[in-house]
């Protein structure tokens, strides 16, 4: 486990695959990084990532069928494995261990 | 509502550069997300529609920025390259092995080479030139409309020229048929000296209706165009013209004083600037006029045109049909109205044709230009053709070198379609080189080569588009002719017959091989033949005896054209004036000259009291007394119109001998002639002149005094022998001095004959340029396959001498071969040439007559220098110690 890591981008990836679950394609994953973090991503980017996460095997894809929005074109959809959620757990883990760190802190220089 | 599907051009392009560097099994979704991408971002724009067009050009950039962001490793990386480095390695190994092969055979790479690219370049320049000629009146406005109307007579001779018909003919068609007739424009032509202060021109105009603008679309820089020619004494001038007189172009409101016949000098007011037109046209540039100003149809009184709206005034007229008229339904309903509306002595003798203006240009003057487009492409395909046999006969001939290297590569597995792909690639990337060479030497050679031809070729870096298109086709379609035949047989090779050297189908490659050569010859001796005739007969036009003499005569064009009395008498004066000079031997006043519209109508002359419509037509010439002796024509019998010591004698003639024989008259005798009510006294006969084109017989002529008709446009100078330079100096100086407000135009009669030629003498230039690169492809050819041959029976020649031959015997052995092919080739090519020959020259009224030299020498030439260079070739062979060359068995 101490081995893999992944980058803040990754995870946000990631997490967007796991909640969107049956939409989750490159489009829609880079959507809803927009407007819900109101922050300014590339398709590309989110696409590579996509494929780094792949080959990691934290997610895995399957081909969706096609819309007409997108030109008669098919998705590839993503879906979280195992192995992806006990990462994303393990991350979301040790970040409250590092957030129960921070009240403390604080008092501290406080008083 | 525009449709913003993904087939969109420019997201096309966008996502066509996605493809060149996506991975295939990723590309799907990518482009599906993009497209998704796009349609989002043009979603505002219709919420918000007025600034549509900019959110979808927005967001196409914005797909193409998206696109190219996607150029990073991540995705790039996840290509696989292994399948097409390998076929890189492939074709890197065919072109070393090309390149070593090349350089191991230098001689006959550059024969092939050279070849190929003489060919190529020859046949650019000739695409270009008939390209440029195919263009002449695409530019005007709605040509597939345009038509000229044509005059057909019913009599075949001595009539007036086609082009000039009937003056009220367009008028009524648009009157009485709007829906079939669109626009006419009509109008006549004059050379008119212009004026401004001390700058004095002669120019050519079109005086005719105020449709010229909206008819042919000409483009207008300045000055309005609907009204411009709408005002009596408004003139339209082209930019040349007044940057001429008035160093800009700016010029509306201006005016020029123009030299008139009838009102003398008169000023006109500028109310429009045309753009220097296309310089061919047939509208403009009518029968080469190059008219550069252009003036209202009422100007006619004041140049002595007669009227527009009569029947029995002739004029020239181009009328515009309605949207999918049909031309044949035209002409019948132009006919119609001749035969209704016309007088009967108008209408009788001829009907209506209309000539369309798309073509006019290739198929007037006896379709002359068609005839050399049709010429120059014989023989660019043929140059071309000879290239490309020569290519196909060396390389099979030098392809016994590399029969081991197919063989290896057979053995370690290459299949028969490599082979092929092998050799066809290396031929087209021969013909590439060959035709980017070529282009290096139009780029070098087209100034030469439009000077000879008599036209400006564009050079390369103004060529559109079709024609890099069609030069890259052309030339891969060249190198794949070329290498079709030796890569087919090479790769159809059995292994184990490759790896031992031999072919399987010796024979066949041979008698190919030969017959190929035979086709060179037969196409060299065509050419040669044809080219030689062509010069001959052209020779024979600027030589041949035209029944006057040519040489030193100054015809000058401008002069004022006081056509009264008043004139007359001031004429007569001055030429007496230029007499004075000794530069001058005789001086002639005259209304034509030789190839300069000569005559100014034809009519039918008989003897007085006989029916003057059983009479002989007739060119009327019209001249002064003195014309005789300024172009030397013969004086079989009575005087030409009086002596030197007579004073003027009206109503006077003067026949040439066709005229005399066809009326069987004697001088003395009283003529009539049609349209004048006077009797004319036959003064003299003169020897038969050609002053017109060798296309056509020798017409009867009828010269008459100028003074009875008041009319004269030349002067002719006989100038003594001597420095012709000076003498034609003297004479503008005195011209000057004469005529302070006329420029001094001239030319001689043997440059006019030149150019009257002109598309004679292109053909005889191009097809003299065509032999040589004939002779040199088909000679470096032979030479090449000579010292191939040579070098292959090195070790049977041995043998031969080792068995006593002789250097001579083994010659004439080598010799022998290609001395059958060029009888072969002699045998097929005379008779082919002499149809051809006979055929072009029967169009011509006067030619020479084929005598046997004339195919007798070409032969003799290309025999002689093809076995000399047999010969030379194999000598060092033949000469050689017979030990060396058999020491290696």
């Amino acid at each position: 486990m101490a081995k893999e890591y992944l980058g803040e981008f990754e995870e946000l990836v990631l997490t967007m695959v796991a909640a969107l679950q049956e939409d989750a394609y490159g489009a829609a994953i880079s959507e809803e990084i927009e407007t819900r973090m109101k922050r300014e991503v590339n398709l590309s980017a989110v696409h590579v990532t996509l494929y780094r996460l792949e080959d990691k095997g934290y997610i895995k894809s399957s081909m969706g069928g096609g819309t007409n929005e997108r030109g008669g074109r098919r998705k590839r959809i993503y879906t979280i494995t195992s192995a992806g959620m006990a990462m994303l757990r393990a991350m979301k883990e040790s970040r409250i261990e590092l957030w129960k760190l921070i009240p403390r802190l604080n008092y501290d220089s406080m008083i | 509502m525009k449709n913003h599907s993904p087939s969109d051009n420019h997201s096309h392009h966008s996502l066509r550069l996605l493809k060149c560097f996506c991975p295939p099994h990723l590309y799907e979704k990518i482009e599906g997300d993009l497209l998704q991408k796009f349609e989002r971002d043009l979603r505002p724009s219709r919420a918000t529609t007025q600034s549509g067009g900019k959110t979808e050009r927005r967001a196409k950039i914005r797909l193409l920025w998206n696109v190219i962001r996607f150029f990073r490793p991540g995705i790039l990386l996840r290509n696989k390259f292994s399948v097409e480095l390998n076929q890189t390695y492939m074709y890197k190994s065919y072109f070393k092995i090309m390149m070593r092969n090349m350089l191991k055979q230098k001689f006959y790479s550059a024969i092939t080479i050279l070849g190929l690219t003489v060919g190529i370049t020859f046949a650019l320049l000739i695409g270009v030139f008939i390209w440029g000629e195919m263009q002449v009146n695409t530019n005007l406005k709605d040509v597939d409309r345009l038509y000229l109307m044509e005059t057909k007579y019913k009599a075949t001779e001595g009539n007036q020229p086609p082009f000039f018909v009937p003056a009220l003919l367009g008028q009524q068609a648009i009157e009485q048929y709007p829906t079939v007739f669109e626009k006419y424009y009509r109008f006549r032509d004059r050379n008119i000296t212009v004026s401004k202060g001390d700058k004095h021109f002669r120019t050519q105009s079109m005086i005719g209706d105020s449709t010229f603008f909206e008819m042919f679309g000409f483009p207008v820089l300045y000055g309005n165009a609907k009204n411009a020619l709408n005002k009596p004494n408004s003139i339209v001038i082209t930019e040349k013209i007044a940057l001429q007189y008035f160093d800009k172009t700016d010029v509306v409101g201006e005016t020029l004083t123009l030299s008139t016949e009838v009102n003398g000098l008169k000023d006109f007011l500028i109310t429009a600037v045309v753009a220097d037109v296309q310089k061919k046209n047939s509208v403009s540039d009518f029968m080469n006029s190059d008219a550069q100003i252009f003036l209202p149809q009422d100007s006619r009184a004041d140049f002595n045109l007669g009227f527009q709206d009569e029947w029995n005034t002739g004029i020239i007229t181009f009328i515009k049909l309605a949207p999918y008229a049909s031309p044949v339904e035209a002409t019948a309903i132009l006919n119609k109205i001749l035969t209704e509306d016309a007088p009967k002595a108008i209408s009788e003798d001829k009907t209506i044709e209309l000539d369309p203006l798309n073509n006019y240009y290739l198929l007037t003057n006896h379709g002359v230009v068609q005839k050399l487009i049709v010429s120059l492409t014989v023989i660019a395909l043929f140059i071309l053709l000879l290239a490309v046999t020569n290519f196909i006969n060396i390389s099979i001939a030098s392809s016994f070198s590399r029969l081991k290297e197919v063989g290896v590569r057979k053995v370690i597995g290459g299949v028969k379609r490599q082979v092929l792909v092998q050799f066809l690639s290396e031929s087209l990337l021969l013909a590439v080189f060959s035709g980017s060479l070529s282009l290096l030497l139009y780029e070098i050679l087209h100034d030469y080569f439009g000077e000879v031809l008599g036209v400006s070729l564009p050079d390369i870096f103004q060529m559109n588009f079709s024609f890099w298109v069609s030069m890259i086709a052309g030339t891969l379609l060249i190198g794949l002719l070329a290498g079709l035949y030796p890569s087919l047989y090479l790769s159809a090779t059995g292994t184990i017959e490759s790896l031992k050297g031999k072919f399987n189908s010796v024979k066949g490659t041979i008698r190919f091989s030969r017959g190929l050569v035979a086709f060179q010859f037969l196409v060299a001796v065509f050419v040669f033949i044809t080219s030689l005739v062509m010069s001959d007969q052209i020779s024979y036009f600027m030589e041949a005896d035209l029944g006057y003499d040519k040489s030193h005569v100054l015809i000058v064009s401008s002069v004022p054209r006081m056509w009264n009395e008043e004139g007359m008498n001031k004429m007569d004066a001055v030429k007496r004036e230029f007499l004075t000079s000794v530069k001058i031997k005789s001086a002639s006043l005259s209304w034509g000259s030789p190839n300069f519209q000569f005559e100014p109508f034809s009519a039918n002359i008989n003897l007085a009291g006989q029916p003057i419509d059983k009479g002989i037509l007739t060119s009327m010439a019209s001249a002064d007394e003195d014309y005789a002796k300024v172009y030397g024509l013969k004086i079989l019998d009575g005087k030409f119109f009086f002596d030197e010591s007579e004073s003027f004698q009206a109503n006077r003639l003067v026949l040439n001998e066709s005229a005399q024989k066809a009326l069987s008259v004697k001088v003395g005798d009283k003529l009539r002639i049609q349209f004048s009510d006077k009797e004319f006294t036959v003064a003299g006969i003169v020897k038969d002149f050609n002053f017109e084109s060798m296309h056509e017989r020798i017409k009867p002529v009828a010269f008459t005094h100028n003074r009875d008709f008041q009319a004269f446009r030349f002067f002719s100078f006989k100038l003594s022998p001597g420095n012709i330079a000076q003498s034609v100096e003297a004479v503008e100086k005195s011209w000057k001095n004469i005529f302070p407000n006329d420029p001094f135009v001239y030319t001689f009669t043997d440059e006019r004959l030149t150019i009257s030629y002109q598309t004679e003498l292109q053909l005889k230039k191009a097809s003299a340029i065509a032999s040589v690169l004939i002779l040199i492809i088909v000679l470096t050819g032979v030479l090449g396959l000579v010292s191939l041959s040579v070098a292959k029976r090195n070790k049977e020649i041995g043998i031969r001498k080792v068995l006593g031959a002789s250097a001579s015997t083994i010659l004439i052995l080598v010799s022998r071969e290609y001395a059958v092919l060029m009888i072969v080739a002699f045998v097929l090519g005379i008779p082919i040439s002499y149809l051809f020959v006979s055929q072009w020259l029967s169009s011509f009224a006067y030619h020479i007559d084929l005598n046997g030299w004339t195919f007798a020498i070409p032969i003799l030439i290309l025999f002689c220098t093809t076995i000399t260079m047999v010969c030379i070739q194999s000598f060092k062979t033949a000469v050689t110690d017979p030990v060396k060359s058999l020491k290696y068995e």
